[in-house]
């Protein structure tokens, strides 16, 4: 299979991230994503279809909208009797931990994984659980299981109670952890998976409007909407959502390329397939494009960071005309790309 | 013979035991609050015993207690040793305020080192303090302290308790010292449990130092053992009025009923009357209480208030100048009357008072805080600020200064909006959100009362929206609690912003509508307009500007009617100031503004407006309902009354008891039954119809819930007939049918967001979407915080070619901060450019593309505007 690369993509993320210099190998190296989705013990029916919902949304979304390919999704489930052809297995702890160590093996050096955690969890036992069906998953099970990934960039994203508590054990280099509650005392069912699954799934999370989801986004969008979701039904939240990606242990609730936490979340990019890594060596043309555009993404990278120390007349003039030159760089690139205006 | 000694040392014996047991049991009587038993026990004894000075004081109790100073006074100074009764003698001629006397009295006391010698010391300085002599007072009280700390614990009850009273003194210039008065009273507490006064005392300290319950405690600690102690009982009262429970006046009742010659309960039963605007009944009890004490300075102080609040200004200075005569340094009288200037919504007056006692009293911290305070209510926060801390400073006990300056120090967090008349107020998170629609409302609201009232308040006027309603009741009250939703001060309106309250709960631009309408009332009455005359006419003037704006009427308020529990209109002040159950305060909102109704339509607009004027000249409601309505208000009371009846006719027979209506989720048979049988019943229909609604069986529903709109059509609660009809119309598929209920629903019913909101979806499905937009931009004014419907909203408005509205739309999705802000600023940009404002468009997608540079359509509309811009230029 052909590696799914977005120019768009790398455009982005070297404005954003500063890496102007990074090579168009290291990006596509990035591509090979894989994914474990676990959905734990609903307690009920009405939350054991909720949970497998957002898992079979969250399975269709990655490999359709996102480009992922499906034997590299899989989907552990409470029942997976229920709905074989999407659920791969049962998601008890030894099934969990198995499949990490299958992943592991079929990964490259710079794969990434991405672990989505869907369920409730608890903590009244000194140490957080994820409950599955038999003994619960713990974050020492997982310390243990994610060591096969040493040198990928791995992302963990716990959507249920208590699972702040997964935080500090997981945390570590080359490693997104977010959590739907700041510590394991938040322990009330959570909302957080429904606007995580919303915004891999839907329109609305591509924040910075470049046609693909980072974790980053993803992370923001839920958080904001779960707040919002409180907001409106007049409840106290009792849910914080933290990410943490510098790997010191503590997670942040506001998040960004500026602050402690982010910028590694920020590069964890889904989706924006347009044009494949074939299709750009076999047209210098377009490669030039796209270079020239990632030059002038990166000017108005540097001169957001100027923003406070500039005029406010000034910053925009400036910004206007580089906006300008972005957008006509565009059009030649969809011109070329046969998608003009 | 020889028997006889024996027998008569027998028979002295016996009467020797005999009067020990009396004297007991007259104790006993005196310690149980039985004052009139005590009092004859103790006369009786003391016929035999003129000598006994425990028995003279205890009498001379028993009778103080009950009211009976002459008696008291010619017992004190018929004492075989009247030095050892000089101090007691000084305590009931300052009752009687013969200070000159006392002041002789207490000296004697002193000099004669009689064993209550320190009371007399501390009396003494009380005295001299309370006719202004301040700082030798404060010299002498400041002994006290010497006393204690050389008394190596040796000090008796008594002295403990002069110790105290002295100490309490001298915490006006430090406050710490509060607590060594309680110490002190505490331990002499504990030295003679069965002595009261300690415990009286310092329930009157915690009280003083604004902790009511602890101040209850104390008393309810005393009344356990004396249901009928007079100190306890007025400290009671008082802690209740403080709490601002209606059980005060319950209490001083009891104690009237013990001792009528109570001077303190005279003057606070006269103060509940000011505050409750009974003029009439507070003179009756300040003339009482000054026939008890002419020189009172409290009963005083009540004479001059009930003369400032009818406008007597001339008596008023009267009786100010003879206070100050009695006491030149007393700031008391201008600080109650800054207090009760407030209680009437007289905040320029508290402010003029508040300033007088500062100035006659700078240690008055009291004054200084109602300054502060009143300063704030007028809209002058720098200089409330200033003397909010001065207060603060000098009693940092008090949480009403503490919380305003907490809640000044959250100011900076707000933004300041400003229009043609008003100063919008508004949190920075929510600030461009409300103004734009605040804004348009505060100026129509504006126009609409300068149209009928002709007059102008001062300007600008300041509307500030709390976001937390405990935040606005501290701006209010300086403290959490308050029910209501706004308030207005004048050129100062404060109320919750909608965000304080849930969906649904009001409907923000109605309630500011009735805010200002109070502005103007209390500007064209320069204040003095009473509580029932502007609420009910604010309502009216809520009514007047949108249908279904303002109370309507209610099941509830039709049974108070039936049962004969509303108000008469001449007694509607009381309903709000003096309600006989707490819900006659709701009541008394919606008839009060019927009242205006019906002088509006029988006598026309001016006659309100001259109403309004002649309270500014003082006149009274008897008056002006005389003069102006030319109608005796006895008359009116009963023609208002048959206006009620006449207009609440059919509901009032609908709810008349016919049965039991079987309760709601009963058997539908049951309820069928019951409607069968009772077919006039608008209970027994409505609850049928909601349950054939429920179980779907619309067209069935149909019938019924039309009998109950016969019945009650103005009833628009949430359990209306309206709103069951209009889901029976939709179930039956006739939306035509559910729009006309829904329509019929909202303007019975201000703040019903979700038929605001059923409403623009059955008209949208109707293709009406310039009336869907009508209804969705009414939802708005009950619950502005909802993106998806600013969403729907522009695209409606845009449907129908409302650009500018549409425009105002997208931009109150951006104010709300979007997660996906881009996008909401680039729908902004496009709402812009439909409005021909290029130049905003522009702004508004570099902002978007600001935060998101790689979003093609923006940067495509960035080139058509700058093209667009270029062929302009």
């Amino acid at each position: 299979m052909t590696p799914q690369a977005s120019l768009v993509l790398l455009g982005s993320v070297l404005a954003f991230m500063g890496l102007s210099g990074a090579s168009l190998e290291q990006v596509s190296a990035q591509e090979q994503t894989h994914a474990l989705i676990v959905v734990g013990l609903g307690g009920n029916a009405d939350y054991r279809d909720r949970f497998h919902n957002q898992a079979v949304a969250l399975r269709e979304a990655l490999t359709s909208k996102h480009g992922m390919l499906t034997e590299h999704v899989t989907y552990l489930g409470e029942r997976p009797e229920s709905a074989p052809e999407v659920v791969t297995d049962k998601s008890t702890r030894d099934n969990v931990l198995s499949y990490l160590s299958k992943i592991a093996q079929q990964m490259g050096s710079s794969d990434r994984l991405l672990v989505i955690l869907i369920g409730h969890g608890t903590s009244d036992q000194a140490e957080a659980r994820f409950n599955v069906t038999g003994p619960d998953l713990a974050p020492s099970d997982l310390q243990m299981a994610l060591t096969g990934f040493p040198t990928q960039t791995l992302a963990l994203v716990h959507t249920g109670s208590a699972s702040g508590g997964f935080l500090g054990p997981l945390s570590g280099p080359n490693r997104i952890i977010i959590t739907a509650t700041r510590t394991q005392r938040e322990r009330n069912a959570t909302e957080f998976a429904q606007f995580f699954v919303e915004a891999i799934t839907g329109e609305n999370a591509d924040l910075d409007k470049d046609e693909r989801v980072s974790l980053l986004e993803a992370y923001q969008y839920a958080r904001e909407e779960v707040v919002r979701f409180y907001e409106d039904e007049n409840e106290i939240l009792t849910e914080h959502a933290v990410l943490d990606d510098n790997g010191d242990g503590t997670g942040s609730e506001e998040v960004g390329l500026n602050e402690p936490d982010g910028s590694l979340a920020a590069g964890f990019q889904l989706g924006g397939i347009s044009v494949t890594e074939e299709e750009i060596n076999q047209n210098p043309e377009l490669l030039r494009l796209y270079e020239e555009r990632s030059q002038i993404q990166a000017r108005i990278t540097e001169l957001r960071v100027l923003r406070d120390a500039m005029q406010e007349e000034a910053y925009m003039a400036a910004m206007e005309e580089l906006l300008v030159e972005l957008a006509l760089k565009n059009r030649e690139i969809r011109a070329k790309e046969g998608n003009g205006l | 013979m020889t028997r006889y000694p024996a027998l008569i040392l027998a028979s002295v014996l016996t009467a020797g035991s005999l009067q020990a047991q009396t004297t007991a049991e007259a104790r006993e009587s005196l310690q149980a609050g039985q004052y009139e038993d005590a009092a004859g026990a103790f006369r009786a004894i003391l016929e035999n015993d003129p000598s006994s000075y425990d028995v003279r004081r205890d009498l001379i109790r028993a009778l103080l207690a009950t009211g009976k100073y002459e008696a008291s006074e010619l017992l004190a100074r018929e004492a075989p040793a009247p030095s050892s009764f000089a101090n007691t003698l000084g305590e009931i001629l300052v009752l009687r305020g013969r200070v000159e006397e006392a002041a002789k009295a207490f000296q004697e006391s002193i000099d004669a080192n009689a064993r209550d010698a320190l009371t007399a010391e501390v009396n003494l300085a009380e005295l001299l303090f309370s006719r202004g002599e301040i700082d030798e007072a404060m010299t002498r009280f400041d002994r006290f302290i010497d006393i204690y700390n050389t008394s190596d614990g040796r000090l008796s009850a008594t002295e403990l308790v002069a110790v105290g009273r002295a100490v309490r003194y001298l915490g006006r210039t430090n406050p710490d010292l509060f607590q060594d008065a309680l110490r002190a009273f505490d331990e002499a507490a504990s030295i003679a449990p069965m002595w009261h006064e300690p415990r009286v005392r310092a329930g009157e300290l915690f009280l003083e130092k604004y902790s009511s319950t602890d101040a209850q405690s104390e008393f309810e600690k005393v009344l356990g053992v004396n249901p009928r102690h007079p100190g306890a009982l007025l400290g009671l009262a008082k802690a209740l009025e403080f709490d601002g429970t209606s059980d005060a006046g319950r209490v001083l009742g009891q104690l009237l009923e013990i001792n009528s010659n109570h001077l303190e309960a005279r003057a606070l039963l006269a103060n509940q009357h000011l505050t409750r605007e009974r003029y009439q009944d507070a003179y009756e009890q300040t003339e009482m209480a000054l026939a008890i004490n002419p020189n009172s300075l409290i009963a005083l102080t009540t004479l001059a208030g009930a003369h400032l609040l009818t406008g007597d200004l001339e008596k008023f200075q009267e009786v100010r100048e003879r206070v100050l005569q009695l006491n030149p340094r007393y700031s008391g009288l201008d600080t109650k009357l800054a207090e009760l200037a407030v209680q009437t919504r007289r905040y320029g007056d508290a402010v003029t008072r508040a300033e007088a006692a500062v100035e006659l009293d700078p240690y008055s911290w009291t004054a200084w805080g109602l300054l502060g305070m009143n300063e704030l209510r007028l809209g002058d926060v720098e200089q409330g600020r200033t003397h909010l801390m001065r207060a603060f400073e000098g009693d940092p006990y008090n949480p009403w200064f503490k919380n305003n300056l907490d809640l000044l120090d959250t100011f900076e967090r707000f933004e300041i909006h400003e229009t043609d008349h008003f100063e919008l107020f508004l949190h920075g998170t929510e600030s461009s959100l409300l103004a734009t629609y605040l804004a348009p409302i505060a100026e129509e609201a504006y126009e609409s009362l300068t149209r009928r009232y002709g007059g102008e308040p001062l300007l600008p006027v300041r509307a500030e929206l709390f976001p937390s309603h405990a935040d606005f009741s501290v701006r209010t009250l300086g403290e959490a609690g308050l029910g209501a939703l706004g308030v207005s001060f004048g050129r100062v309106l404060v109320m919750d912003s909608p965000g304080a309250r849930e969906r649904g709960d009001y409907n923000w631009a109605s309630v500011f509508w009735h805010e200002l309408a109070h502005t103007f009332h209390l500007a064209i009455s320069d204040n003095l307009v009473p509580r029932w005359f502007s609420e009910g006419l604010a309502v009216h003037e809520q009514r007047k500007a949108r249908q279904g704006w303002g109370h309507q009427v209610t099941i509830p308020f039709l049974r108070a009617l039936a049962e004969g529990n509303l108000k008469k209109v001449s007694e509607l002040n009381d309903g709000f100031m003096r309600p006989d159950y707490p819900q006659q305060v709701i009541f008394s909102y919606y008839q009060s503004s019927l009242v205006f109704q019906v002088i509006e339509d029988r006598y026309g607009f001016s006659a309100i407006r001259q109403m309004l004027e002649g309270y500014r000249r003082g006149e009274t409601t008897v008056e002006l309902f005389e003069s102006i309505l030319g109608i005796d208000l006895e008359d009116f009371d009963k023609e208002f009354e048959e206006f009620l009846q006449d207009r609440f006719r059919s509901p009032l027979s609908g709810l008349e008891e016919m049965g039991e209506a079987p309760l709601s989720g009963s058997d539908i048979t049951a309820l069928e039954n019951y409607a069968n049988l009772h077919p006039g019943d608008f209970i027994g229909r409505l609850r049928l119809g909601a349950a054939l609604v429920g179980e779907e069986r619309y067209t069935d529903a149909q019938p019924h819930l039309q009998a109950a709109r016969e019945i009650f059509p103005d009833y628009g609660g949430p359990d209306s007939p309206y709103w069951y009809l209009a889901q029976a119309h939709m179930g039956a598929g006739n939306l035509t049918g559910a729009a006309q209920a829904l329509s019929q629903l909202v303007q019975r019913s201000e703040s019903n967001y979700d038929a605001y909101t059923m409403h623009a979806d059955v008209l949208a499905q109707l293709n009406r979407p310039k009336e869907a937009a009508d209804a969705l931009d009414k939802a708005v004014l009950v619950w502005p915080y909802e993106i998806e419907l600013h969403q729907r909203l522009a695209k409606l408005h845009a449907e129908v070619g409302n650009y500018p509205q549409a425009l105002r739309e997208r931009a109150a999705v951006v104010a709300l901060n979007p997660t996906d802000k881009a996008q909401a600023l680039y729908a902004l940009a496009i709402a812009y450019q439909e409005v021909g404002d290029l130049t905003g468009a522009r702004r508004a997608v570099l902002q978007s593309l600001e935060i998101a540079p790689n979003f093609d359509a923006a940067l495509e509309l960035l080139l058509m505007l700058r093209s667009g811009l270029m062929e302009k230029s």
